[in-house]
């Protein structure tokens, strides 16, 4: 796979075609290449935009990109939740795992809980894959490359970024570091509580009611940034209305990007941006407008004979 | 296995052999695709053995899947030459015919659609033939339809009558009669999803009569016309009325005028709103049609009433038709001693648009501003376009950014009928306004008309505006990456338009300003951008005074590497804009830093290495 090639692929999943099963195969294989020597938690430098979900909304993905500039001048972190819900999960999965196998440097994408195998046979990817390809293959391989997604990143030392939140099994960030991650996603511990965990004005630690993961509340926060020499934790996760929600004397911060989630929830998006001193920006944006999208490229089911 | 195979050719042999199987398989994807590939079946078979065998064998078996039902219907539209051309098409007609009377929709059509393709099929090879085996097949297997029980069979037969009467003989009255008289069962059916089929043909039976006999349409299918204009059914009458243009058009003016208008009338009265929408959506189609008087005296002050009408989607509908409208009644003939089409324009319609611009619809506001600036060329009376301009200015404020972003986009429409003296006093101030709008798409729609206003006002009136002049360098750090790209380009149609040294004056001390003071790099990198476009259009010498110290002593040296390799891609944009000395003396020895072990950021490697291979290439 040639740059050229990955800039041509990059193009074409741009106006939403979506690529051959060999193609996904190629990518899929060079993005576990790419992953497989990042740490469980990816260190990256600031300054950088940071995303949360995007849940298959891929015309509102364009938008995000459109807001915040593409890669390689601007520098992303999307902090997981690609898949699932949205009608385009193949093209979005595809279209950031495309730009980051292009510039491993200037992307970075992190685990969510909908990167999956379970989650994603009941959200909607997998059954996207079959519609679209016509085999599981493509489900196959992406979610090989789920595994290899890093549990969070750390911009300067200072700002903690993950899917979810904390978890009561996780005192320091080294204990994240010596997870053993490349697995699905467990149904508790220490990694299935980094990507299901809310904050949540609680004391200390509280039942989640999601049936994974925990609520943790700000005396949580303010010890484990003390403990890590932390500044801020940011998430993803939980829908806000606004795009972004400050919490905790803003001590953590909920990113939100996926515009009219579900296109019917009527909430704003928004990206952050973090400059070289990590001051924060918020950028918000709504979907993308009705007319921009084009019906999926049809391709049928690939030929049984021939 | 009904087939017997010639040895001849192995591999072909098996793969048919295969293909059979797969159509027999307990799975409905292998049964599909084998359906998708009848046609290497049939040509391993030949036309034959396809008539007498696969095609029996295919409607003996018909699948109870209707994903696979609807592939072989869409398979054997296109199997005439399969069976050995249009002499032997009678034998498709079977499974056709048993397709048409299933319960899906959609496969029902695919068939009857099909059917009507071989119908061409036959038609184009041999015209005569083919009235022959219309006669002899086609006609009876409609009749059949139309005689069914079920009502599915009876929708099908609705699809076939015009495409079968006009390939009837021209003497056999007999049947062509018959094929009316089934028509006018069908429309007097029980269900009303028969008689919904019936009337979305009318159009297509009246044409079908109209080749032969115009009379016909009058006798005929006028009455029909008029029987389901009463239906009670609403979806009925709408159907009708997307076929009133093409009846009407099959009839005399006076048939027109005394059967037909009066039921457009009632139409666009009719108590269903969606009735009235159609009426609204094709009321310019209908003037076409009735022509000059029926415009003026029957079908505007149907308009009219539309545009008032109680419902939204019917006000929306008839707005997007107002420019349409206008300039149709503006061309009608103007009878002695009555008002022009303008005139009237203006004392019927005027009035309604005043309140249409303050509509309760965003819909309808958004639909107005579409489509506003379509009347002062219908107008053509300064007085009047001086009040519609009044109106534009209240559109360009409207709360909805539909409707201004729908104006704006009319912009140069605006601009060129106001007069520079109106739009730096009134539009300017709006525009800028618009300029800060929160939503970046209308931010983005007024940054692109820049230019063109900027043409428009002159170079004077334009550095006057200070607050223009400020938001075009303000634009450059926008939070929205596609409002600073869009900023780039407007600074550099700019320069074109107020040439060189105006550039150096006003944007090149900004771009340089910008990328020196700025904290954030996405800032800088938009300063990088811009001196990459201006570079085109500025000349040498500003780009070798300003921007080369700029890009190789500051950009390259930044703290972020995405500025460091921006300043790569910049300099690969600015080469062919300097001297060779220039080139040698600047702009290698930075790349080659930037592109040194030294330099620890990759993606700063690559792109330093990129610009120096087009150095080399460039010298």
């Amino acid at each position: 796979m040639s740059i050229e090639e990955l800039d041509k692929w990059i193009e074409q999943l741009k106006r939403c075609e979506y690529l051959t099963e060999a193609e996904v195969k190629v990518l899929c294989n060079r993005a576990r290449e790419i992953l497989v020597e990042e740490s469980n938690i990816q260190k990256i430098e600031a300054p950088v935009t940071i995303a949360g979900d995007i849940h298959g909304q891929f015309y509102d993905l364009l938008e995000l990109l459109k807001v915040g500039g593409p890669p390689p001048e601007t520098r992303y972190l999307f902090m997981g939740d690609f898949v699932d819900r949205g009608f385009y999960s193949v093209e979005t999965f595809l279209l950031l795992l495309a730009m980051k196998v292009r510039w491993p440097d200037q992307v970075t994408l992190i685990r969510g809980n909908h990167e999956s195998r379970q989650i994603t046979q009941v959200y909607g990817f997998y059954d996207e894959c079959v519609r679209k390809y016509g085999t599981v293959n493509v489900w196959r391989y992406c979610t090989e490359v789920f595994d290899y997604l890093s549990l969070g990143a750390l911009i300067n030392g200072k700002v903690f970024c993950v899917h979810g939140g904390l978890s009561p099994s996780i005192n320091t960030l080294d204990e994240i570091r010596a997870i053993d991650r490349k697995q699905e996603v467990p149904h508790d511990g220490a990694m299935c509580d980094l990507m299901w965990s809310d904050p949540e004005e609680v004391d200390g630690w509280a039942w989640s009611p999601r049936g994974a993961g925990y609520l943790f509340g700000e005396e949580i926060v303010k010890r484990f940034n003390h403990a890590n020499g932390l500044e801020l934790i940011a998430r993803a996760h939980q829908l806000v209305m606004e795009g972004y929600k400050l919490m905790f004397h803003d001590s953590l911060v909920t990113v939100w990007s996926a515009p009219n989630y579900c296109y019917r929830c009527g909430n704003v998006a928004a990206v952050l941006g973090l400059d070289a001193n990590l001051q924060k920006k918020f950028t918000v944006f709504n979907a993308a407008p009705q007319d921009g999208r084009n019906v999926p490229s049809k391709r049928l089911a690939p030929e049984y004979f021939l | 296995m009904p087939f017997v195979m010639d040895d001849s050719d192995e591999a072909n042999l098996q793969r048919i052999a295969l293909l059979l199987d797969e159509l027999k398989s307990e799975n409905v994807q292998f049964r599909k695709n084998a359906t998708k590939k009848l046609k290497i079946i049939s040509s391993a078979l030949g036309p034959e053995r396809t008539r007498c065998e696969l095609i029996p064998f295919l409607t003996d078996t018909i699948d109870d899947e209707d994903e696979i039902l609807l592939v072989l219907a869409e398979e054997l539209g296109d199997f005439v030459q399969q069976v050995g051309g249009p002499e032997y098409a009678e034998s498709l007609l079977v499974p056709l015919e048993s397709l048409s009377t299933v319960e899906e929709t959609v496969v029902r059509d695919r068939a009857t659609r099909s059917l009507r393709e071989v119908s061409d099929a036959v038609f184009r090879h041999d015209a005569e033939k083919s009235r022959t085996i219309h006669v002899k097949h086609f006609f009876p297997l409609t009749q059949r339809l139309a005689r069914g029980d079920w009502f599915t069979s009876r929708i099908s037969a609705c699809s076939l009558l015009a495409c079968v009467y006009g390939r009837l003989p021209v003497d056999r009255t007999d049947i062509r009669k018959e094929c009316i008289s089934i028509f006018s069962q069908l429309v007097r059916d029980d269900k009303p999803m028969v008689r919904r089929a019936a009337a979305s043909y009318l159009g297509d039976m009246s044409r079908a009569l109209a080749e032969t006999d115009k009379s016909l349409v009058e006798t005929e299918i006028v009455a029909d016309f008029k029987m389901l204009s009463e239906d009670e059914q609403e979806s009925v009458r709408l159907l009708l009325v997307e076929n009133a243009s093409t009846v009407a058009s099959c009839l005399s003016e006076s048939v027109q005028v005394e059967v037909m208008m009066p039921i457009i009338r009632a139409f666009s009265k009719d108590k269903s709103w969606r009735v009235r929408y159609i009426v609204a959506d094709k009321s310019c189609d209908l003037c076409d049609v009735f022509g000059s008087n029926a415009t003026r005296e029957e079908l505007l002050p149907a308009f009219t009433r539309l545009l008032k009408d109680g419902e939204a989607e019917v006000r929306t509908a008839a707005t997007f038709k107002l420019t349409d409208f206008m300039h149709r009644l503006v061309a009608t003939e103007q009878p002695h001693g009555e008002p022009s089409g303008a005139e009237i324009m203006v004392r019927d319609v005027l009035p309604i648009v005043h309140e249409l611009v303050s509509d309760p619809s965003q819909h309808v506001r958004a639909a107005l501003s579409a489509n506003i600036m379509g009347l002062p060329s219908a107008l053509g009376d300064d007085e009047a376009v001086k009040d519609l301009l009044d109106l534009v200015m209240i559109l360009l404020k409207d709360e909805f950014p539909d409707v201004r972003l729908n104006l704006i986009a009319k912009l140069a429409d605006v601009s060129s009928v106001m007069g520079v003296k109106r739009l730096s006093d009134e539009l300017m101030p709006t525009i800028v306004h618009l300029a800060e709008d929160k939503n970046w798409r209308v931010r983005l729609a007024i940054i692109q008309h820049i230019p063109l206003l900027a043409k428009q006002l002159g170079r004077e009136i334009f550095e006057e505006d200070l607050k223009l002049s400020t938001l075009c360098i303000k634009w450059l750090i926008d939070n929205v990456w596609s409002i600073r790209e869009a900023a780039i380009m407007n600074l550099k149609s700019l320069a074109e338009v107020f040439g060189t040294d105006w550039a150096k004056q006003n944007i090149v001390p900004q771009i340089v300003h910008l990328f020196d003071f700025s904290s954030k790099y996405l800032h800088r990198i938009t300063a990088l951008n811009a001196v990459a476009v201006l570079s085109e259009v500025v000349g040498a010498e500003v780009v070798e005074e300003s921007f080369i110290s700029l890009l190789t002593e500051r950009a390259s040296k930044d703290p972020v590497p995405n500025v460091r390799f921006g300043t790569a891609k910049t300099l690969s944009h600015v080469m062919p804009f300097v001297t060779p000395e220039m080139k040698e003396s600047k702009i290698r020895p930075c790349l080659s830093s930037l592109a040194a072990e030294s330099e620890t950021d990759t993606d700063v490697n690559y792109f330093a290495k990129q610009a120096l291979e087009k150095l080399v290439a460039n010298s």
